[in-house]
């Protein structure tokens, strides 16, 4: 068992070394890039999830949307739900969003809104 | 049974409770710092690599995995599969690479990977979302310095054990 000790042999650094360093570093900045540029999709878009199935739409578009236990409204870039079949209806209560998401418990509903992004940079606005 | 594979067994239990402390101290870590995961458990893996081979060393990697999960309450859940894809991709990739690179690229490699395995694992069953990109992309290239801070104390460590001729034990 000794004798095992005895095989411990560091190899100098190869070119496979450097390489494998270099390879590792331009994969994750091009799945860096990849999600960057995928950030920009995010952008003017109400996305519903209601139990698995997703659906995507523009913000500056109005539209009011059914997907049977809601009735979801989209006017002037803000989002609101109008008409909920849920007890206690807190997503109603909620109101117009321009960012953010809106979300019904009993009835697994998401509505996320993705604004512009300069809106998003403000905080607060005092005129 | 032989004295030297009593030996064996009892210095490789002794490594396995190391890496089990070495693991939890991450996880507890990560709990005021998320997403910083230093892999300190890789120390022992790799240590067990240059000693014994590549059977002890999976083995040792498996049963750590187990016993962590055991331990923390986390069996069977999400988080404990996340974990076992990404520590079998370390396995698979320490196997194959050790006889290419040096230790410090072999524990880059061997973080890189485990990024891999739980990037897919996380994209295919619990996010589907482009947007974990960003974050995955970070963590791997962060993973490069812990996988090289890993691999240059493993490095250490092995030179002193060699030197100081510490596995003497003599029961």
């Amino acid at each position: 068992m000794f004798k095992l000790w005895t095989k411990i042999k560091y190899r100098r650094w190869n070119l496979s070394d450097y390489l494998l360093i270099i390879f590792i570093l331009i994969f994750s900045l091009f799945l860096f890039i990849i999600g960057v540029v995928n950030e920009k999709d995010y952008e003017n878009l109400v996305i519903i999830r209601k139990s698995g199935s997703i659906k995507k739409y523009n913000l500056d578009v109005n539209k009011e949307i059914n997907i049977g236990s809601h009735l979801v409204q989209i006017k002037n870039g803000k989002v609101r739900v109008v008409n909920a079949k849920c007890p206690l209806k807190l997503c109603e209560k909620q109101g117009w969003i321009k960012d953010g998401q809106i979300i019904c418990v009993p009835k697994k509903v998401v509505v996320s809104v993705y604004s512009k992004i300069d809106v998003k940079k403000i905080d607060v606005m005092v005129k | 049974m032989k004295k030297n594979q009593l030996t064996k067994i009892l210095f490789l239990s002794i490594l396995v409770a190391g890496a089990i402390i070495l693991n939890s101290t991450d996880i507890i870590l990560t709990l005021s710092f998320p997403y910083l995961q230093i892999g300190l458990s890789h120390i022992v893996s790799l240590i067990i690599l240059y000693m014994y081979g590549r059977k002890e060393m999976s083995f040792v990697v498996i049963f750590k995995v187990l016993l962590v999960s055991l331990i923390w309450g986390r069996l069977f859940s999400p988080v404990f599969f996340i974990s076992l894809t990404g520590n079998l991709l370390v396995i698979v990739f320490y196997l194959i690479g050790k006889k290419h690179f040096n230790i410090i690229p072999l524990s880059i490699g061997g973080s890189f990977f485990n990024n891999i395995g739980q990037f897919l694992i996380v994209y295919c069953f619990f996010i589907n979302n482009n947007r974990i990109l960003i974050i995955f992309s970070i963590m791997m290239i962060l993973g490069i310095v812990s996988g090289a801070i890993i691999g240059y104390i493993a490095k250490i460590i092995l030179k002193k054990l060699k030197k100081e001729g510490i596995y003497d034990l003599s029961f």
